[in-house]
């Protein structure tokens, strides 16, 4: 008779479990029935009843002394008073506390090693197959198919108490789907639980050899144009052409999206791009989430948070601790209250080991969050249920509710008090011991060793699942002993202290009394007997007090800062009402430069300008001797981006988009507020004829990326011509064009594509495929979107006003511009305007001819001219940039200041917004100690929207509490250390600053380029 | 006062010639002597004259004050009432007319192949015929330090004055110092993870300069003259008497420690280039008196966590607390900027005589050429500018006439060429 029916003929005996015997029915079903054995098949039949432990059945329910019943892998019965017949293995659990095993939703368990990343990129898929075009979308990677059980790494999961994961192949932008896998050994097609629970979407592109993407913002336009594709793949694509990618796409499209993000920002990031699609999926984070709580929350995404917590810095030398980042030094302290702050603001989430060197830490690590205030119930759920039930396993697991596996640790305390260990992981059913000791008796207690005429006195003690015996400190001056074992059994060496070395191996066991009986053999070979005789109590136990309260957990915390770093704000600042009186305005209007003329700010706005005025409740500001301008405005920037400044793959990139990678963390935001800049134009580089879409930010130090962006402006494009886009300073110059020639082709090409794209969207919208490059360029057409374009020398100049002209648009901006003034006239009537560098020159062949009477000439001429800085450093300084205009050409100095205000307002389209100091303007003001032209003016105040984001007062304050800061919690790193924390060393993140031509992302290269 | 020769002075100086642009001849040495009458003098050691008046003869100063009588019997006097008066500016560290164009290959003659290049020299491959050079001086940047870049050792250093006809005109101390690159002490996170013990690699670095040293210094002790002649060794055997000065590039405070632990236990005549971290190892600088070329203002700070302002304050800390320095750049082209980098530590904390000090006699003493140049004083060479406003802002800098010792240099420049030749098309 076949084993079900007989199980099912003993359950029947209990009327009441009639219900669970038919689910267990269900589940009890021979594991692969449908392969083929090589002999006599052994069905596993293993009933247990576990008994009198604690049972947490869910993270809300719990048996104090509670029973599970057991029957091939499958809890049939939970309760107090559970009825089972002796055909089950009964376990006294007394003392022990059971709970349902973890989930982990991140892992690459079983999965094949990572190839390796190309060298040298290639244009074009190297792929066999009818795949779409970029080898970063492995679609049709799927877990299940990958999956190779590996015992080794399954263990390590199950020592931490996990009992299934989540795994994925970690390669591409796609990476196709995801398996929820139990792990214990098995075929694997009986480990898998979901064969597809997500969708795993990443930035990295991995081992992908296409050049493209190649930065953040291509990888984020890449899946923008995946997931519209997927959208539009019947009717638009399908037609032309068989894309395997697409169609695999199209079928992850009904998962779970699950995207590894990692920051903070790159977690909003990843959920604006899933909002754009309606979709709200399943972000991983990088454990700094606390750092933008709020953003998160309104997300409404979910959550996988790692618990790497940081290892304190080693910071005994100063002149290291100098290197260290506050940002770094106050992620540690705050790292712990994460999950705390995280359940806070209601944010959804659960707990992933993925980041720690073992997963066996992430106890410890949740531990730490319970006492920074996460409750345990939610850390118990963040680490079973949550998980089982985002990845849709939680109808096998995540509790231990009649029905589900038997898949649950057993503990030797409260899981989440510091002493409690793991002493069993059980998945579905099959017992694993973590701790052997829990399986083993345990010797404790004083013993005497008696052996021939010797008596010595000693101690059992027990590390882990090592039982050891040594020596009292009495006889260990003249002996030595060395003896281990496990349980009750140990062997050793025993010896006269000295050089005469051991004269005796021995084993001994505890027999059936209180004795423990051995052999032991002499030096000559021959055998005697040997007693050990119990004398006395245990000794303390110290080898149990693995204690992992870690010292820095007590005490104050310091504050989140916006942004997440030194000179952030502890709060958010409020847009001041304030007057400054007796100022000299700049006013760049008709009126001009008005001496003892007060400005009165309100509601972001300029309120007033006028001579004593009347401001009621206005926070007076002196600014006697003091010049007043409207804020600078940097037309060419590169600051405040993550992820790189260049699509540099291919020659036409107008799909991606520096506004989707905007960091506002970015130290350089305040370095260049303290320069009076309260506006910038971060442009994508120079290394294509057709870059990415700019993204024009107000400098609103400490507000989210999103809150940055300029409303309401319109919206540029970054061109460039002549060297750096032939890639003239490289080797990688396979990638058309190589001349001026090629380059005028690839506009030519690009507008005609774009001029019957329009067309063809227009008559057949739903057929034809809307491609956002040819989107971008079509705004251009529908002059939607406006272009600045890098560029130097004047046939290159000439010849895209020319190409401009053909197509019908006009070229709003050159920047760079430094043959400019060849053909000032030219530009004029074109409607150019030029954004330049005041004096740059001889970085290379391009700029051999430039002048620093160009801003001078152009502007003569009736140009609109700008200068700019495409450099974080200069940027601080661009009204001396201004003064250039000054010594180089004798520009007026009403006129000059406004190279750096008014007129990139106008060249940006928001000269109604800012750019001069009128009534109704935004209240974007720099107060400057001196003549703002003078080589001597320091901004001491700069407003934008009427916040006083930089006051040089408050810095000098702000500096002070940095080092405050900085200092203690460098002492607590130090108590730390000295309390046993293991430090690590300090390694300064790079920070990389972007010109124009930088390839790569944050941590591409070591040094900069400096080519512009 | 003869006039003649005063209207032609005015027309050369002046760059409105519409002569079309050849790189502008060196001018000929001073005959007789000459005066400028009523300029408000900078003299670079500190002191501030105004409306003074300065008399050179065949290229040497000879008087300098206030004193009227002594334009008596003055061959050619410049009155130039309101006009400021500045030591030639000094560039210091500096690869220029060694690099043309910074991206053609071609044009760049600054970096060796190698890393232990200590006979490497910049002195005869100085290019006085640099478009760029005339683009500096007509910004008062007169005189310049030149150095290879580059590895450990780059080699050896000249000073030159930038109007001249070959590189032996133009010289003023040949081979006068040898530059090191401390190796960097930081560990970068890209490092970290891609080498196997990153600390130990800078430690070995630095063992590895101890260990040419000691070498080269046993090589210098050998009787006679050695059987074998080892050029690098050579070149570093003025170091030992200290007539050669140890110029050692090292920004973070670590490296600046062991760099002057290192000239320390050779007994060397050290200056620090860079030193951007000086501020955090005062005590240790005001100590040893290492003089400092320090790194130019114009970058940001070290860190995040610094004072926004922190390069260009640092000047005046220095100055505080006692220890010499002078200012440098980086780059060749970008070496007419220097001026204003000079005056914009003036709004922080450094005064105005010290900020010409710190690129004309700070840079001179460094140079140990001081008795020569680097101040306007009697009986150092006339090598002097004049402009019309404060010459350390660039809203009031306009240089008029230059000198370099005592002759007056053309101040016309490619750049000026350009300006004059479009100015006409429109």
């Amino acid at each position: 008779m076949n084993e079900r029916l007989l199980a099912f003929l003993f359950f029947l005996k209990w009327a009441k479990y009639l219900a669970l015997a038919l689910l267990f029915s269900l589940f009890s079903l021979q594991a692969q029935p449908t392969f083929p054995v090589n002999g006599i098949r052994h069905p596993e039949t293993a009933s247990y009843l576990l008994m009198n432990a604690e049972i947490h059945l869910d993270s809300g329910t719990v048996l104090s002394r509670g029973q599970l019943l057991i029957h091939n892998g499958i809890i049939v019965a939970s309760g107090t008073s559970v009825q089972a017949g002796d055909t089950v293995v009964r376990i006294d659990m007394q003392g022990r506390f059971i709970y349902p095993a973890f989930v982990e939703p991140i892992s690459h368990f079983g999965m094949p090693e990572k190839s390796p990343s190309p060298t040298k990129p290639d244009y074009e898929s190297t792929r066999p197959g009818s795949y779409g075009w970029n080898d970063a979308l492995r679609c049709e990677q799927s877990a299940a198919s990958a999956l190779h059980y590996s015992d080794e790494s399954a263990a390590r999961y199950r020592k931490a108490g996990y009992a299934c994961v989540q795994t994925h192949v970690p390669d591409g932008i796609s990476r196709g789907s995801a398996c929820v896998v139990q792990l214990y050994p098995a075929n694997e097609n009986e480990l898998v639980l979901n064969a597809a629970s997500s969708h795993v979407l990443h930035f990295d592109k991995g081992s992908s050899s296409q050049f493209y993407p190649s930065s953040l913002m291509g990888s984020i336009a890449l899946l923008r144009q995946t997931f519209l594709d997927g959208i539009q793949y019947d009717q638009a694509i399908r037609p032309l052409e068989h894309n395997l990618s697409l169609e695999h796409w199209r079928t992850l499209q009904s998962l779970p999206q699950l995207f590894v993000a990692g920051s903070p920002h790159n977690l909003l990031r990843a959920s604006s791009l899933l909002s754009e699609f309606g979709i709200r999926g399943m972000l991983v984070g990088d454990g700094r989430e606390y750092q933008r709580a709020d953003a998160i929350r309104r997300t409404g995404q979910r959550i996988i948070v790692p618990l790497d917590f940081p290892e304190p810095y080693d910071v005994e030398d100063p002149l290291d601790a100098l290197n260290i980042d506050l940002s770094d030094l106050k992620h540690w302290e705050l790292a712990p209250s994460n999950p705390a702050i995280l359940a806070n603001h209601n944010i959804p989430f659960v707990f992933t080991s993925h980041g720690l060197s073992d997963p066996s830490q992430i106890l410890t690590s949740v531990r730490k969050a319970i006492r920074r205030g996460l409750r345990s119930g939610l850390a118990l759920y963040a680490l079973t249920a949550g998980p089982a039930s985002w990845l849709n396993v939680d109808r096998h697991t995540g509790t231990l509710h009649p029905g589900k596996t038997a898949s649950l640790i057993v503990t030797d305390g409260p899981l989440f008090s510091d002493k409690s260990r793991i002493l069993e992981t059980w998945v579905r059913g099959r017992r694993f011991p973590v701790q052997e000791r829990s399986l083993l008796p345990v010797a404790t207690g004083r013993f005497a060793l008696e052996i021939d005429t010797l008596r010595l006195h000693g101690a059992f003690s027990s590390v882990a699942n090592k039982t050891e015996f040594r020596l009292l400190y009495a006889d260990s001056s003249h002996y030595f002993l060395h003896a281990k074992g496990t349980g009750y059994w140990i062997s050793g060496q025993l010896g006269r202290s000295g050089p005469t070395g051991p004269f005796m191996l021995f084993s001994a066991w505890k027999g059936a009394g209180s004795l423990w009986n051995g052999r032991a053999q002499r030096e000559d070979g021959s055998w005697t007997d040997l007693i050990l005789r119990p004398e006395g109590q245990d000794p303390p136990d110290s080898t149990n007090a693995d204690s992992t309260s870690p010292v820095a957990d007590t005490g104050t915390l310091g504050p989140v800062s916006f942004p997440f770093t030194a000179y952030g704000w502890s709060q958010a600042p409020a847009p001041e009402h304030c007057v400054i009186r007796n100022a000299t305005v700049w006013t760049n209007e008709k009126e001009g430069i008005l001496p003892q003329t007060d400005v009165w700010i309100s509601h972001g706005k300029i309120r007033a300008v006028g001579k004593k005025l009347s401001a009621p409740g206005a926070r007076e500001i002196d600014g006697t001797g003091m010049h007043l301008t409207s804020g600078i405005i940097d037309e060419h920037s590169h600051i405040a981006v993550n992820g790189g400044v260049n699509e540099c793959s291919h020659s036409n990139t107008a799909e991606v988009r520096i506004a989707d990678v905007i960091n506002p963390e970015d130290i350089n935001i305040y370095r260049q507020l303290s320069g009076g800049v309260t506006t910038a134009q971060v442009l994508h580089g120079s290394c294509n004829p057709i870059g990415g879409q700019s993204a024009l930010i107000k400098l609103r130090w400490g507000l989210s990326s999103d809150s940055m962006k300029f409303e309401g402006a319109d919206p540029f494009i970054k061109f460039a011509l002549g060297e750096n886009v032939k890639r003239s300073g490289g080797n990688q110059s396979n990638r058309f064009p190589d001349t001026r020639m090629g380059v005028e082709q690839v506009y030519e090409d690009a507008f005609t594509r774009a001029r019957q794209y329009d067309a063809a969207r227009r008559e057949n919208p739903k057929s034809t495929r809307r491609d956002l490059q040819l989107e971008a360029l079509s705004e251009i057409l529908r002059k939607k979107r406006f272009v600045t374009c890098h560029s130097y020398v004047q046939s290159e100049i000439n010849m895209l006003m020319h190409l401009a002209q053909r197509f019908d648009f006009r070229i709003n901006t050159f920047t760079h511009i430094l043959e400019g003034y060849k053909l000032a006239d030219r530009m004029r009537e074109h409607g150019a305007g030029a954004s330049a560098f005041a004096d740059w020159w001889a970085y290379k062949y391009e700029v051999y001819e430039a002048t620093p009477y160009n801003g001078a000439l152009l502007h003569n001429q009736g140009v609109v001219t700008a200068y700019n800085s495409d450099d974080a450093e200069m940027a601080r300084r661009l009204n001396q940039e201004a003064a250039k205009a000054v010594l180089y050409g004798g520009v007026p100095e009403e006129e000059a200041l406004k190279f750096v205000t008014l007129n990139p307002a106008r060249l940006l389209h928001i000269d109604h917004r800012v750019g001069s100091i009128r009534t109704g303007k935004d209240a974007d003001v720099v107060l400057w100690s001196d003549h703002p032209l003078s080589v001597r003016a320091k901004a001491e105040m700069t407003f934008v929207d009427g916040v006083l984001y930089f006051d040089r007062n408050a810095d000098s304050g702000l500096r002070e509490s940095v080092e405050r800061e900085r200092s203690r919690i460098l002492q607590k790193m130090l108590r730390a250390k000295a309390s046993g924390e293991k430090a690590q060393k300090y390694s300064p993140r790079r920070k990389r600053l972007y010109h124009c031509d930088s390839i790569g992302g944050d941590d591409a290269a070591e040094t900069d380029e400096t080519d512009h | 006062m003869n006039l003649t020769k005063y209207i032609a002075l005015c027309l050369l100086c002046s760059g409105n010639s519409l002569v079309p642009f050849a790189q502008p001849a060196p001018a000929k040495p001073q005959k007789g002597t000459m005066a400028i009458s009523g300029a408000d003098i900078h003299t670079g050691n500190g002191n501030y004259i105004p409306s003074g008046i300065i008399v050179f003869e065949n290229g040497k100063i000879s008087y300098v004050g206030q004193d009227r009588s002594r334009l008596q019997g003055v061959d050619s006097v410049l009155d130039v009432p309101g006009l400021h008066a500045y030591p030639g500016f000094i560039a210091m560290a500096s690869n220029l007319g060694l690099a043309e164009i910074e991206q053609v290959r071609a044009t760049l003659d600054y970096r060796e192949l190698g890393n232990y290049n200590p006979n490497i020299r910049s002195f005869t491959s100085f290019n006085t015929d640099s478009k760029v050079l005339p683009t500096v001086r007509s910004n008062g940047v007169l005189l310049a330090q030149v150095a290879p870049q580059g590895g450990v050792i780059p080699g050896q250093s000249s000073v030159f004055q930038l109007d001249a006809w070959n590189w032996e005109d133009a010289v003023l101390s040949a081979d006068e110092g040898l530059f090191v690159n401390w190796p960097n002490p930081s560990v970068s996170r890209r490092q970290k993870s891609q080498e196997a013990d990153p600390e130990n690699q800078y430690l070995q670095a630095v063992r590895a300069l101890y260990e040419y040293f000691d070498h080269a210094k046993a090589y210098a002790l050998l009787p006679g003259n050695p059987a074998e002649v080892h050029l690098g060794y050579e070149a570093l055997r003025k170091l030992w008497t200290r007539e050669k000065t140890l110029y050692i590039q090292a920004n973070p405070a670590k490296a600046l420690v062991h760099a002057i632990q290192f000239a320390q236990h050779y007994k060397l005549r050290l200056v620090l280039v860079g030193a951007s971290d000086a501020s955090h190892i005062l005590p240790l600088l005001k100590e040893s008196k290492t003089p400092i070329v320090l790194s130019q203002p114009h970058r940001l700070p070290s860190r995040t966590d610094e004072a926004v302002d922190l390069p260009f304050a640092t000047p005046s800390i220095l100055l505080k607390t006692g220890i010499p320095f002078c200012l440098s750049m980086n780059g060749f082209w970008e070496q007419r900027n220097l001026p204003f980098q000079a005056g914009h530590c003036t709004a922080f904390g450094l005064d105005y005589e010290s900020a010409v000090s710190s690129i004309s006699l700070q840079a001179a003493r460094i140079l140990g050429i001081d008795d020569r140049c680097g101040s306007i004083e009697t009986g150092k060479d006339a090598t002097f500018f004049l402009s019309k406003g404060d010459a350390l802002d660039m809203k009031t800098h306009e240089v008029t006439h230059a000198f370099i010792q005592g002759r007056s240099i053309d101040l016309d420049n490619k750049h000026k060429e350009l300006y004059r030749r479009f100015r006409a098309k429109y």
